[in-house]
């Protein structure tokens, strides 16, 4: 088995649960660190499986090195503990807090969140609280649109007390979300069993609490154009279901991506499903998304077969070595900060990790030393035949055909080339065609070279912002572009002889019509 | 887990049977993937990009990446133009097909059915769709876009002025017995209309709808964005005629005014949803596997298949789903996969 070192498991719940079982059972030691500080989880029971390492509580207080040999601290409030660990993953429990401010409407008897009485009726003791014939009101949002999960959850709780219990449901929303399994005919379920659904798009309800503790709520109904006044025995208020806040911290120690709403992915569609921008860290459950619970344990099942994958060294393709020439490096820290999958470690010397480096060639087109040397030999044979047919064809004709090089990034535009054949497209034939693994490999110098060899026209295509591989790689070559424009102007050539264009891997017909539009520009340019 | 020398046969080669193969390649299985059409890559493919400043998280480039990563394996292998046309089970399953190279019969251990959706047709509606050339469905939207990048009526080959997306044709229709919400057309209509806007500045967007749907992990933003340039109706036209002057007049009850009414415009967008392909009926036959009451095809982990011994199924096939549903179900079924070859 190739599994000897452990793979650490950030968090617990059913999701941290059920993958810490299959990892065991295949075999995976695990150490799972869970963050609610109770032992709350029960332990899987695995026969013939690896033995599983709990620590309660404990905190990550650091991490170094690369996939395969993080060395994490952690720390359980007596006293930090180094560990060896080949691969992290990272799986806490989303937060539910329930929306009192959203409606202004303070906890009561009679104002419950929706976990609230979730537990009452799994005890059945809802009844107690309300009277017979009650007025159950459940808020789903409206001013922001709730999540789908909770709209499930809020339909379900809702459901359930109009078929079970003697009351009469309401149910409040602006936009009802349907677009989990099954949810559309829960609806259609709870229509038939009674409830009472009402939807606002712009005038919304006015909740005033009345002395008696109920919730007195005034509101205009779309569909028949009339005000209703309703007053609620019970209202079900639903949650805000969010990232664990201490995920911030995790994220920071890891040095991984995160989004806007504070998950520790990218909201890149190439990091799906639990892939981050570091090779052997992982996320799952709640740290990357707000999940059905059905989907929490698929979850679990790809996780763990990616995680083995990983461990096995079966989750990539061999890429082009990068390294950095000793010899040259001036410490200057430039490629560690910009380098998007941590892959650089100083210890003392500048090193690139085999192991974590993606090729992206970021580090290569920034270095100020030019220390590090990418062997993509595709890439630099690709690169001196073009910048060298270029300086014989310039040598040798007047012809009007301008000498145009693309630059092109393999996972975006080297695609949609290939594409844009396939369909048919026509190109220019005088195309100088250079690809990168990612767009941030090509330098300002590798475009004046070209200029300098007698190129008329360098096109630098990536994917577009968001959808980078390397999460920087536009940006840079955005950034380099302008930087090579700004020294050809210097020089007395037009800048719009480089440009700068995004791409997506299925934009075929886009990209020839950027190809071509560029052509139509250099040609009207003439010869450098 | 070493499964060399076990075989899975995936049928269907869209996104979630691609992804699939490439976590039981990985496990060393010998992956044989029979493809109804010409070429790999399902209905995912035909998706035109929806980037406007950025990438919008439409997620249908992810099926390019997907084919190029199943490359590096040597044990996947993608007949194309097949069509089963027996299956005998019998110590796993001999699989006969038919393709435009002959007749081939594989053996497997497992199959994976990953066949997909069918998007609604809506002839049947009262949108004039089939004899009115300007009413289109989202999916002869998107062929638009992949072949001029732009819409154009396809009457006179005209950009149009106004256009109106029509939502939840075919999904959420009690009376056609489709309870069910196909979940991806509000991001895709929303994503496409505003596309056309940034290509063709100044086209007005009329969005009809039951309810917004969230797609997208920051949909509020998106939402809230989109709201800003496109018309917003809550309701669903009734009826769609042709004026005189060869436009679309669609006929709505104006939740607003509380009366009914009328707005023309130059194309109509009908979001057709996700339907059960009518090949299940042939292919679940041919498997001996029951199908839902709707013709979706069940979970292998649904009791109601009886566990049928060998069988799995994943992705849009068990109803409607978004790509990124697709890929987690395809490394569900995978994972299903492997622990019952490790065991049997
Ligand atoms: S960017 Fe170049 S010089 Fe600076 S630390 Fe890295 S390798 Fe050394
Ligand atoms: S090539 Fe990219 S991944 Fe590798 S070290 Fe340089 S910046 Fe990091
Ligand atoms: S995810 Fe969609 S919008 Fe983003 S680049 Fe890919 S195809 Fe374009
Ligand atoms: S996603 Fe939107 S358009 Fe599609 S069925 Fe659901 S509500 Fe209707």
């Amino acid at each position: 088995m190739p599994f000897q070192k452990e793979t650490l498991i950030l968090g617990s719940g059913p999701c941290a649960d059920q993958l810490v079982g299959h990892l065991a059972a295949h075999g995976v030691s695990v150490r799972q660190v869970t963050m609610s500080g109770a032992a709350a989880v029960n332990l899987p029971t695995i026969s013939g499986g690896k033995p599983i390492q709990r620590l309660d509580g404990a905190q990550l207080v650091q991490c170094q090195g690369i996939a395969g040999e993080f060395s994490v601290v952690l720390d359980d409030g007596t006293k930090p503990v180094r560990y060896k660990v080949s691969s992290i993953v990272v799986v806490p429990e989303c937060l539910h807090v329930p929306n009192h401010d959203l409606y202004g409407l303070n906890p009561s008897e009679k104002v419950l969140a929706l976990s609230a009485l979730e537990k009452m009726l799994q005890r059945g003791s809802v009844q107690a609280i309300i009277p017979t014939q009650a007025r159950v009101v459940f808020l789903n949002s409206w001013s922001i649109d709730p999540h789908p999960v909770m709209a499930q959850a809020m339909l379900q709780g809702c459901l359930e007390m109009q078929q079970k219990l003697d009351v009469r449901t309401f149910f409040l929303c602006g936009n009802l979300k349907v677009s989990v399994d099954g949810m559309e005919a829960c609806y259609e379920l709870a229509k038939k069993a009674g409830t009472a659904f009402v939807k606002f798009s712009d005038r919304f309800p006015v909740l005033v609490p009345l002395a008696d503790g109920r919730i007195q709520i005034d509101y205009w109904d779309e569909t028949t154009r009339m005000e209703y006044r309703l007053v609620a025995d019970l209202v079900i208020l639903d949650e805000q279901i969010m990232p664990d806040p201490r995920l911030a911290d995790i994220v920071r120690q890891l040095r991984l991506e995160s989004d806007d709403l504070g998950f520790a992915q990218s909201d890149n569609v190439h990091r799906l499903p639990n892939w981050t921008n570091r090779r052997g860290i992982f996320v799952a459950g709640g740290a990357r998304a707000v999940l059905t619970e059905a989907a929490l344990s698929v979850d679990a099942n790809q996780t763990a077969q990616n995680v083995i994958a990983f461990l096995s060294g079966l989750d990539r393709a061999p890429l082009p070595k990068v390294e950095i020439d000793p010899g040259r490096c001036a410490r200057c820290l430039t490629c560690y900060r910009l380098c998007p999958h941590a892959a650089i470690t100083m210890e003392p010397r500048m090193i690139i990790h085999a192991e974590a480096c993606q090729s992206c060639g970021l580090c290569v087109a920034a270095c100020p030393n030019r220390a590090i040397q990418l062997q993509d030999s595709t890439l630099e044979t690709a690169f001196n035949q073009q910048a060298g047919q270029g300086a014989q064809a310039q040598a040798q004709s007047s012809d009007c055909i301008p000498r145009i090089a693309l630059f092109c990034c393999s996972r975006s535009a080297a695609q949609a080339r290939e594409l844009a054949k396939s369909m048919g497209h026509q190109l220019p034939a005088s195309l100088r065609f250079v690809e990168g693994v990612c767009g941030g490999t090509f330098s300002v110098r590798h475009m004046l070279t070209a200029i300098e060899a007698g190129l008329d026209g360098i096109l630098v295509l990536t994917c577009h912002e968001g959808n980078c591989h390397s999460g920087k790689g536009p940006h840079e070559a955005d950034k380099r572009v302008r930087e090579a424009a700004r020294l050809l102007t210097g020089a007395g050539i037009a800048p719009e002889r480089l440009q700068f264009t995004t791409l997506a891997a299925n934009m075929g017909r886009e990209f020839a019509e950027v190809v071509n539009g560029f052509e139509e520009k250099i040609k009207a340019l003439g010869p450098v | 887990m070493n499964l060399n020398g076990k075989q899975v046969t995936i049928l269907g080669a869209g996104i979630t049977g691609l992804e699939a193969a490439k976590h039981l390649a990985v496990s060393g299985i010998e992956v044989v993937m029979l493809e109804r059409t010409s070429q790999p890559g399902g209905q995912a493919a035909a998706l035109s990009c929806k980037a406007v400043d950025g990438c919008v998280r439409c997620g249908a480039c992810m099926v390019q990446e997907r084919l190029k990563e199943i490359m590096r394996f040597p044990n996947i292998r993608i007949i194309s133009d097949a069509r089963v046309a027996q299956i005998a089970r019998q110590y796993g399953f001999t699989i006969t097909c038919e393709s435009n190279k002959g007749v081939s019969t594989t053996h497997s251990d497992a199959v994976l059915v990953s066949t997909g959706f069918q998007a609604y047709d809506p002839s049947a509606k009262p949108y004039g769709y089939g004899y009115i050339p300007d009413v289109i469905t989202t999916l002869e939207a998107e062929a638009l876009l992949k072949r001029h990048g732009k819409i154009q009526r396809p009457s006179n080959n005209q950009e149009p002025k106004s256009i109106a997306f029509i939502q939840c044709v075919g999904s959420r229709d009690s009376r056609l017995n489709h309870p069910w919400c196909s979940k991806i057309c509000c991001g895709s209509s929303l994503r496409m209309a505003r596309l056309i806007q940034h290509r063709q500045p100044g086209t007005l967007a009329t969005f009809f709808y039951i309810d917004v749907q969230t797609f997208g992990k920051n949909f509020q933003h998106y939402y809230d964005e989109s709201k800003n340039t496109i018309q917003m109706i809550r309701a669903i036209p009734g009826d769609i005629f042709k004026t005189s002057d060869n436009q679309m007049l669609a006929a709505f009850f104006d939740p607003q005014t509380q009366k009914a009414g009328e707005a023309v415009f130059d194309l109509v967008i009908l979001a057709v949803g996700l339907t059960p392909a009518k090949e299940n009926v042939e292919l679940a036959r041919l498997l001996d596997f029951p199908l839902t009451p709707w013709g979706f095809w069940r979970s292998h982990r649904d009791g109601a298949t009886g566990r049928a011994k060998g069988i799995f199924t994943a992705g849009a096939a068990l109803g409607p789903m978004s790509i990124p549903e697709c890929i987690d179900s395809a490394g569900q079924a995978a994972w299903d996969i492997v622990q019952f070859l490790g065991t049997t």
